[in-house]
């Protein structure tokens, strides 16, 4: 694998108003304001953000079938430090420099520990500075947020095709045709029609 | 005539009627033959085959006591299933009673219905059931999702019947029929 050259502003930052990085007919991720960000970089050019404060997260992870609708909607609040790949570019003018009021509130002492647990997160997401291909490059969205696993679930988003995995489900989406993976049972649904396999 | 000569006579008269007799059989197997496979069952054979129809008329009798299903649909061939394994036996009797009483209200059932050809909105829901106020409908609406007969898209918003649902609200109504139908009678 290609070593790719991760690099943590050492400026923490907070958002100045609440931003909505993702909404579809099926997804829905958005952060209040006085989030804590700070910015990563690939290769030198801007790539994403870690942020942590109060992230909403909603996907409908629902499979119409003829025979009734299978799945659910997931519904998460996340405060812990998530990983956004993709559309950096865009968030750069709604942020403004942290205090330590802004860390403090976050349970941070100083900036540097902030960046240490992004730094943490990054080091699972992209496994030690080892990393393949990334869908975001160009386009699309990816997220990572932990869950009480201590996994990630991961959002990705690139053009009309959703992938999802949140915990031992996965669910991917395109125009037309969508599949669920649960615990129980797998659903593929084309154009309409869908076939349901028991596990 | 001499004693010894009728004698004569008479064991050539029986001499030819045996051979009469066995001309007759031969005659009889050969044009049998001659239609295609020619079987000699012997004298045993009706009781053989009355013995076999009856065993099969017993077996097939058998299986359709324990497959046909005569309900309000009319009459159904059940397929033969492996018995259940006593894990798949357990039945959830809370869970059971949540879906009854899901299902125990006319208004909801008619949300029910009113599902059964795709996803609605609530304002669709509201036209549709324009005799259920707003507030009672959302009401019903949680009812129905808490019981897992109903889910809502939370970012589209629209409200879509469960693979359960569907198949709760069938058995309601074919329940119904059926009781319906038997008070006619």
């Amino acid at each position: 694998m290609m070593r790719q050259n991760l690099e943590l502003d050492a400026t923490v930052l907070k958002t100045a108003e609440d931003l909505t990085f993702l909404k579809t007919d099926r997804s829905i991720v958005k952060i209040d304001r006085d989030t804590l960000a700070v910015a990563l970089k690939i290769e030198g050019r801007q790539r994403g953000y870690i942020f942590h404060g109060q992230c909403k997260l909603l996907v409908d992870t629902i499979v119409e079938t003829e025979e009734g609708a299978v799945g659910k909607s997931v519904e998460m609040e996340i405060d812990k430090p998530f990983l956004m790949l993709g559309k950096a570019e865009e968030q750069q003018g709604h942020f403004s420099i942290a205090e330590n009021r802004d860390l403090a509130i976050k349970g941070y002492r100083s900036p540097k520990e902030f960046t240490d647990k992004a730094q943490e997160l990054l080091d699972r997401f992209f496994k030690r500075g080892m990393m393949g291909d990334c869908p975001c490059y160009g386009e699309g969205e990816v997220f990572a947020f932990p869950n009480k696993d201590e996994t990630l679930d991961v959002l990705m988003l690139k053009g009309s095709k959703l992938t999802c995995k949140i915990a031992k489900m996965m669910f991917v989406s395109d125009a037309n045709k969508a599949v669920l993976k649960s615990g129980e049972q797998i659903v593929v649904s084309t154009h309409g029609r869908a076939c349901i396999v028991k596990r | 005539m001499s004693e010894d000569l009728k004698e004569e006579i008479r064991k050539l008269r029986e001499e030819m009627a045996r051979m009469k007799d066995e001309l007759r059989d031969v005659a009889g197997k050969e044009q049998r033959k001659s239609r295609g496979l020619y079987i000699d069952f012997g004298s045993n054979m009706h009781d053989y085959v009355e013995d076999m129809m009856q065993g099969i008329a017993e077996g097939v009798h058998g299986e359709l006591e324990k497959s046909i299903c005569i309900g309000p649909g009319g009459v159904r061939i059940l397929r033969r299933r492996e018995p259940m394994t006593e894990e798949e036996q357990k039945v959830s009797f809370v869970k059971a009673a949540e879906v009854m009483s899901a299902l125990g209200h006319e208004h909801r059932l008619k949300i029910l219905q009113a599902l059964m050809n795709g996803g609605e909105y609530i304002n669709e829901l509201q036209q549709k059931l324009s005799e259920i106020t707003t507030s009672t409908l959302s009401s019903h609406l949680n009812v129905l999702e808490e019981a897992g007969l109903v889910v809502q898209e939370k970012v589209r918003g629209r409200y879509l019947i469960t693979l359960p649902g569907r198949t709760a609200y069938k058995m309601a109504t074919q329940v119904s029929r059926f009781l319906e139908k038997r008070d006619e009678e």
